[in-house]
């Protein structure tokens, strides 16, 4: 089994370098200059010349990746060149923020997504299981950032519920940095939550059919029994993947949500970073997003170990 | 339903101690007359809802289950053989409906008729008056719980056995099955065990409770011809330790030879002939099993014709359970059918006592 | 072909139906109304909807119900463009991928670091790299879903290579390339569009987001997000500039959802079952 555990990891870490690479393949393929930006319009050809020097930008690009990888196997994420502090620094005063919110937006989808698509597998055919899909349908088909709008407007703006916008003072409390996140979670977490919802439904399904069913059905054993260790602990394989794929979708949307709440967290930090061209920042923040979505999957994939007796079998 | 019978409650449970109440049980089964059936079917009928209507499965069967003794259910794919062993199991499906007829069974409290039970009292019986296993042993095990988890999971819900005294018995019921290194084993997985393995584990599951009655929906066509001997076998030994009462659902006209006292020959929903497994193949009342027996391939031990050289299947298509014949349902294929069989249906009428054929040619076959 | 026959599901139907009519709308309504969604009546500013504008009238008194049919054209097409695109790279790539083996490793890399990426941030990174234009737009959304399609095909073809058949088109001597063409890529076809379908989805709301927070297509193009987008300072006062493209947005991704639900079931048992 250790075997599989490192094979797993050494993957993780070409795929990461591999990340590392079309970063700053990207990144240096966006046209503009960020020096002459910094400058402004009046700036002299010397001086541009000048600060890009200063920045390192004049350097041939292949020399400017490899001082970019060595970098980043120091974990050194480089230094802004618009925002006057290390890209670790931006980074880092932002995540809490941006991690408060997708995880909690997570936990919602989750707590939501499982539990009503267990129910609707469950009680497939009936009204509810018919009401309940075509809503889902529809809920998760509206944009993220719509049904941002919408909350602003509606709970927000029109009944004074939630406040409209912003993370609060820097010294609010927890709880009155929650209460800014709520509405900004509840739209991060509508689409997912449906697709958890539908994956649990689909999966739980499939198990339901199964012929051990049938034998614990013949058991006399409970209902509740049933669903959640019979059934429920098969089905756990699809869920956990979709999971996986909900965490990494949340951490993109984000980005839309946070603009959209005027919340300065590590998506709103991207956006405009790529459009002032602060090279570092933009290829600091994807490395980043991209790695917490790597290991994400890493983890998920031992989980899986843990789940099913089989693959721990073919793992050996 | 809280049962009577005494079980040694808090010491060890040894493999002597599910033996001695195992005895104790066969004794009250034989003291008591053999003519007072464990499980009574009577004028069951079972129809699914299909897209062409309302199809008749299972249409006005009877039969009795003794202690001790194994009736088999003997028939075609879609004669209606599996359907009844689910409806006593009350466990059909939302397709199925049970449309009349009743299903005694004799508990040690009374007789409880099986489907006028509600569904929380049902699956009080299930796994523990009466339990049942599959065909398929390849997939009726649960891939991600421990063998031993689950044949303790009856022995903990019916029993209230603790943890510790149920991984105990589960130990000692896969001794009883034949499974070696039960203190290992108790702790593997379904997908380290083979086949026939995973057969024998279903049989400890299902007899974990000791129930009166153990229903076995052709739990050896999935297997090799060895391992079904075996497994027989062990229902034969079971049988006679606990006195439980078999219902054996086949189409394997062998297996009802080496394992049924008593035969029951289903077809198109319909009980067609009733007797004891000796008269049924040495001398079948009924024109379906007749040309049933006829048309197996000649073998060297089945005790009737050793001199056919030629395979001789029945004539015609299988029936069509939406579009019944107005008559005799095997009327269509029969050799000796008359115009009387399409006249009307015909009733399951008594030939000598304890046999029964469907048929208005009894005797006069050739 | 065999995919006729399960047509009559429910889903199918509904999506097709659903989709039908939104695609005629947004391609007839251009056509033949003669309200100009360009020309702007300054008198008309901001009325909410009413009979004359069922959708109402937007900040430079153009009826938004038109203009919402002209840029449903454009997203719809956009999105159909980027599914094009995905659909030919990815099927390329991953036929390569699941049928050569020794390729098979590097290109499964490849693509995982690309889906490493949130959807959102690759589209504007890669935009921002392209130049924000129509074309652009097409090439950058279809890299971001390329590796999606290429999966499903990839796990497809390994499925299809292990078939007798294949073998014994090989035993025949029948070359890679017309191996791949004649015998697997029909096989593909099935989760090929099944998928395509949910990128079409995608692709439009990605789209959307995009030209709703300025990084994506140029704003005098009139698409569903640039209209969302310019309805955003009016929020308070005139709703209707952002809700009614919403509602367009959502409906077309329900009924593509719907659509390649109910083609995924129907389509079940054909097709191959990859991971």
């Amino acid at each position: 089994m250790l075997r599989f555990v490192l094979a797993r990891l050494s993957g993780l870490v070409i795929v990461m370098f591999l990340v590392a690479t079309i970063v700053f393949v990207i990144s240096r393929v966006i046209p503009g200059d960020p020096a002459a930006v910094m400058l402004g319009a009046a700036a002299t050809g010397e001086d541009a010349a000048r600060l890009k020097a200063q920045l390192g930008l004049d350097a041939p690009l292949l020399q400017q990746y490899i001082r970019w990888i060595a970098q980043l196997l120091q974990f050194d994420l480089g230094q802004s060149i618009f925002l006057g502090q290390s890209v670790n620094a931006a980074l880092s005063e932002r995540a809490e923020l941006t991690v408060a919110l997708a995880s909690l937006g997570l936990a919602m989808a989750l707590a939501t997504g499982i539990p009503v698509g267990i129910a609707v597998a469950v009680w497939r055919g009936t009204l509810v299981d018919r009401m309940l899909n075509s809503t889902a349908l529809l809920a998760a088909s509206l944009p993220v950032f719509w049904i941002g709008l919408i909350l602003i407007r509606y709970p927000a703006a029109k009944f004074g519920w939630f406040p409209v916008s912003g993370y609060g003072a820097p010294d609010a409390s927890w709880r009155e940095k929650l209460h800014h996140l709520v509405l900004p979670a509840v739209a991060l977490a509508l689409p997912n939550s449906v697709l958890l919802l539908r994956t649990t439904r689909t999966s739980m399904l499939d198990v339901l059919s199964a012929d051990y069913v049938r034998t614990a059905r013949a058991k006399g054993l409970s209902p509740w029994t049933i669903v959640m260790k019979h059934a429920l602990l098969n089905a756990i394989v699809p869920i956990l993947t979709v999971s996986g794929v909900a965490a990494a979708y949340m951490v993109g949307s984000t980005t839309v949500t946070e603009t959209v709440f005027g919340l300065p967290g590590i998506g709103n930090l991207v956006v405009s970073a790529v459009l002032r061209r602060d090279y570092p920042v933009i290829q600091g923040t994807l490395v980043v997003i991209s790695g917490i979505y790597v290991i994400l999957n890493f983890f998920i994939d031992m989980l899986y170990l843990a789940v099913d007796p089989r693959i721990r079998a073919g793992a050996r | 339903m809280r049962s009577t019978r005494s079980w040694p409650a808090g010491d060890e449970m040894t493999a002597a101690a599910i033996m001695e109440a195992g005895a104790r049980r066969v004794e009250l089964n034989r003291s008591e007359t053999a003519a007072a059936p464990v499980l009574s079917v009577s004028n069951l009928s079972v129809a699914f809802e299909t897209e062409r209507g309302r199809v008749a499965a299972v249409r006005d069967v009877s039969f009795n289950l003794y202690a001790g003794r194994t009736l088999a259910l003997v028939g075609e794919s879609g004669s209606g053989k599996s359907v009844t062993s689910l409806s006593i199991m009350r466990l059909l499906g939302s397709a199925g409906v049970i449309a009349a007829g009743s299903i005694t069974l004799a508990t040690p409290t009374g007789p409880q008729d099986l489907l006028r039970l509600r569904e929380r009292e049902m699956r009080g019986i299930r796994g523990r008056s009466i339990s049942m296993i599959f065909q398929e042993p390849m997939t009726s095990l649960n891939p991600v719980l421990t063998v031993g988890h689950q044949i303790a999971e009856p022995l903990r819900s019916h029993l209230r056995l603790s943890r510790r005294q149920a991984r105990k018995a589960a130990m000692a019921l896969l001794d009883r099955v034949g499974i070696p290194g039960s203190a290992r084993r108790v702790d593997s997985y379904a997908h380290e065990f083979s086949g026939g393995m995973r057969q024998r584990v279903m049989i400890a599951i299902a007899l974990a409770c000791r129930p009166l009655v153990m229903i076995a929906d052709e739990p050896t066509t999935a297997l090799d011809v060895t391992v079904q001997a075996q497994i027989l076998e062990l229902i034969r030994e079971l049988q006679r330790e606990t006195g439980m009462a078999v219902l054996f659902v086949t189409h394997n006209v062998g297996v009802v030879a080496a394992i049924a006292d008593r035969t029951a020959v289903m077809y198109a929903g319909e009980l067609m002939e009733v007797a004891t497994t000796a008269q049924i193949l040495s001398s079948p009342a009924h024109p379906y099993t007749r040309t049933l027996l006829a048309s197996l391939p000649p073998d060297i031990d089945s005790p009737f014709d050793r001199e056919r050289q030629r395979l001789v299947p029945i004539s015609g298509q299988p029936v069509d359970l939406a579009a019944l014949p107005p008559g005799c349902s095997f009327s269509p294929r029969c050799p000796w059918s008359l115009r009387a069989c399409d006249a009307s249906l015909i009733p399951l009428a008594q030939v000598v006592p304890g046999r029964a054929a469907r048929c208005v040619r009894i005797g006069d076959l050739r | 072909m065999i995919l006729f026959r399960r047509f009559r599901r429910g889903e199918v139907i509904f999506g097709l139906a659903l989709l039908g009519v939104l695609v005629i709308c947004f391609v007839c309504w251009p056509a033949l109304s003669s309200v100009n969604p360009y020309q702007s009546q300054v008198s008309n500013r901001l009325k909410p909807p009413s009979f004359i504008h069922p959708f109402g009238t937007d900040d430079f008194g153009r009826d938004v119900l038109v203009r919402v049919m002209y840029a449903g054209r454009l997203s719809l097409a956009l999105g159909f463009m980027v599914a094009a695109f995905a659909c030919l790279a990815g099927t390329a790539l991953g036929l390569v991928a699941g049928f050569l083996r020794r390729l098979d490793g590097p290109i499964s890399r490849l693509l995982d670091a690309l889906m490493a990426f949130p959807d959102i941030l690759l589209a504007i990174a890669l935009l921002a790299a392209f130049g924000p234009n129509l074309v652009n737009a097409v090439i950058a959304l279809g890299l971001v879903y390329m590796p999606r399609i290429a999966r499903v095909v990839r796990a497809a073809t390994l499925v299809q290579r292990e078939l007798p058949f294949v073998e014994a088109a090989l035993s025949m001597g029948a070359s890679t390339g017309r191996i791949l063409w004649v015998h697997i890529l029909p096989n593909l076809l099935a989760p090929l569009f099944v998928q395509g379908t949910f990128v079409l989805a995608y692709a439009m709301l990605t789209e959307a987001a995009l030209s709703f927070l300025g990084a994506g297509v140029p704003p005098e193009l009139p698409t569903l997000g640039n209209m969302i987008a310019a309805g955003q300072p009016y929020f308070g006062r005139a709703e209707w500039m952002m809700i009614f493209p919403g509602l367009a947005i959502a409906l077309t991704v329900l009924a593509l959802q719907t659509l390649g639900d109910g083609l995924r079931d129907a389509l079940d048992p054909l097709m191959a079952r990859g991971r």
